[in-house]
């Protein structure tokens, strides 16, 4: 099952409706004050947004330290872009 | 018997889109639910999971059903699953060389000052730079890292990088013999950094009262030069009160870069050692990427926390409105978020960095302020500054999103068990970070001021002002060098 990191943009604490809907609709793996991380099919997130008009929705993405150092490409890497090239 | 994990996805793009797939493959990728399971030994197969009805499929199967597969559905492919860890500090070569034609050399790396063998180094030899090909090893206990290399008369580049107490090395066009021997620089507390340089060394009482979160791979809580008042760890699954290094040393290197609090030639101060430290660990203990759920969390307790500035040396990927309403939130509620351009080489800048809501900043570096061959040599590029000595880095990222440069070339900051030297973009924006804060430390006002976004306005408006161009186009240095 995909995860999808949904966020309450509205004013004050999230609506105890939406967050039923949320919990109805997905499974909920961690929570964090308006930030939800779940996991559900991605049609049944986009639906559950488009119906919960002050919530956004990503997928779940994950980001890599930017590197302090100079960067190399593997030789298998470099093989295969002379290949395509 | 191996089972496998693969990703199944049409020949072309990577959803089963009319216009790129056959009906034939299209209608079988469709016909894939998760957790699906078919055949026995050799022929098993189960499908793990989806990106969506039409997307790839994460597969786990076997040799043979991987040859079925490809015989029953030629319009498909399966692709090998590849693991990416954090881009971290490492100078990551590649090249398994073959052994056909090479030699093995032992390399033995000395202090320069006393002769004595330095364990744990990485070395690196590049022997097609432009290719970016070669071999690295870690130096043994004897001092000594053995690279497999072909046999050549010059290597081309040869790095050295310590985790802690040593300036880098880069030596070039070096000529070979059977053993190669390289000195490396300790450090001396009295070296003027680039830090240092741009922005004096700091008195104990700059950034007092402000605090500032610190939002990476966690900071050690040991370290003599560092003070910790709060924090969590925001990563799925691990422990929330786990917030010290992760192993990584990043997170500990840009925390000194703010708010050190030691004294030279012993220890080393940043550049507002007044400021408190939070620690929010966002990487995994096993180094695994910071997701942008555990981000946004971070973001969340740093600013229920009281934060008032978030320190970001990370980036990359594409927009996120979750992380977007993440850092606007923070900044409707007086908090600053400051983020890393990236370090990409002249790239747009990285998101969030590119976020109208994020201060943005750029690395900024000076010739002398490193040893004539330290890896930063590397670095220089033009167009070089009023000051012909500046420049900014030839790894930052530029664009119009950038707001500030900041000195983040060989910096030299706290790692655990001592100091070690890291650049880029990482480390330029936890120094304009602790400008940040000796500007908000300034005025008692503005820091008592209620938390809403006039508050973050006025503190980035006051942290603009404060900016002197060095003489680069804006798009490289934004407004310039913040004091």
């Amino acid at each position: 099952m995909t995860r999808y990191v949904l966020r309450y943009t509205g004013e004050g604490p999230i609506p105890a409706d939406d967050l039923d809907q949320v919990r109805e609709h997905t499974h909920v793996v961690d929570a964090s004050g308006r930030t939800l991380l779940v996991e559900a099919p991605k049609a049944r997130v986009a639906t559950l947004v488009k119906r919960l008009s002050q919530w956004v929705a990503a997928p779940e993405t994950v980001v890599a330290l930017p590197p302090s150092r100079p960067q190399v490409q593997p030789v298998a890497a470099a093989k295969r872009s002379r290949r395509s090239a | 018997m191996a089972l496998t994990d693969h990703v199944l996805l049409p020949l072309r793009g990577l959803r089963a889109a009319s216009r790129t797939a056959s009906v034939r493959a299209r209608d079988y990728l469709g016909s894939l639910p998760v957790g699906a399971r078919w055949g026995r030994g050799r022929t098993r197969m189960e499908v793990l999971d989806t990106i969506g009805d039409d997307g790839p499929k994460l597969v786990r199967l076997e040799s043979d059903a991987a040859e079925a597969l490809r015989a029953a559905q030629p319009g498909l492919r399966l692709v090998p699953v590849r693991y990416y860890q954090p881009a971290r500090s490492q100078f990551r070569l590649a090249a398994r060389i073959g052994r056909a034609g090479t030699t093995l050399v032992p390399v033995t790396v000395r202090s320069r000052t006393d002769g004595t063998p330095v364990a744990g180094a990485e070395v690196i030899a590049v022997v097609d730079v432009g290719r970016q090909i070669g071999a690295t090893a870690t130096t043994d206990r004897n001092g000594v890292a053995r690279l497999r290399l072909p046999v050549v008369e010059k290597l081309p580049r040869l790095y050295v990088f310590t985790d802690v107490g040593y300036w880098s090395l880069l030596r070039r066009n070096l000529v070979m013999s059977a053993a190669l021997e390289v000195t490396i620089r300790p450090f001396d507390r009295r070296d003027r950094d680039g830090v240092r340089h741009f922005l004096g060394h700091a008195s104990p009482d700059h950034g007092a009262g402000v605090h500032v979160a610190i939002v990476d791979t966690g900071i050690d809580l040991a370290h003599p030069d560092l003070t910790v008042v709060g924090g969590a760890n925001t990563v799925t699954g691990e422990d929330p009160n786990d917030y010290g290094d992760n192993g990584q040393h990043h997170g500990t290197h840009v925390a000194g870069i703010v708010a050190a609090h030691g004294t030279p030639p012993s220890g080393l101060a940043g550049v507002a050692p007044g400021a408190a430290l939070h620690s929010y660990r966002v990487f995994g203990r096993k180094g695994t990427g910071a997701t942008n759920f555990a981000i946004a969390k971070a973001i969340d307790l740093a600013v229920t926390d009281r934060c008032d500035l978030i320190n970001l040396s990370l980036g990359g990927g594409d927009p996120d409105p979750v992380l977007r309403a993440a850092v606007e939130d923070a900044r409707a509620s007086g908090v600053v978020v400051m983020a890393a351009a990236g370090n990409d080489g002249r790239q747009p800048v990285s998101f969030p960095g590119s976020e109208p809501a994020v201060v943005a900043v750029s690395a900024l570096g000076r010739k002398g302020t490193y040893p004539t061959d330290s890896s930063a040599v590397a670095d220089q590029a033009g167009p070089y500054g009023r000051d012909k000595a500046n420049f900014i880095a030839a790894f930052s990222n530029v664009g119009a999103q950038i707001d500030l440069a900041g000195p983040g070339v060989a910096v030299v900051s706290t790692v655990p068990g001592g100091y070690g030297e890291m650049s880029g973009t990482s480390m330029a924006c936890p120094a304009i970070t602790g400008v940040a804060a000796r500007v908000l430390a300034r005025d008692a006002t503005l820091l008592r001021a209620d938390r809403d976004a006039a508050r973050s306005d006025e503190l980035i408006s006051r942290l603009l002002q404060s900016a002197t161009s060095l003489g680069f186009p804006s798009e490289l240095e934004g407004q310039g060098l913040p004091r």
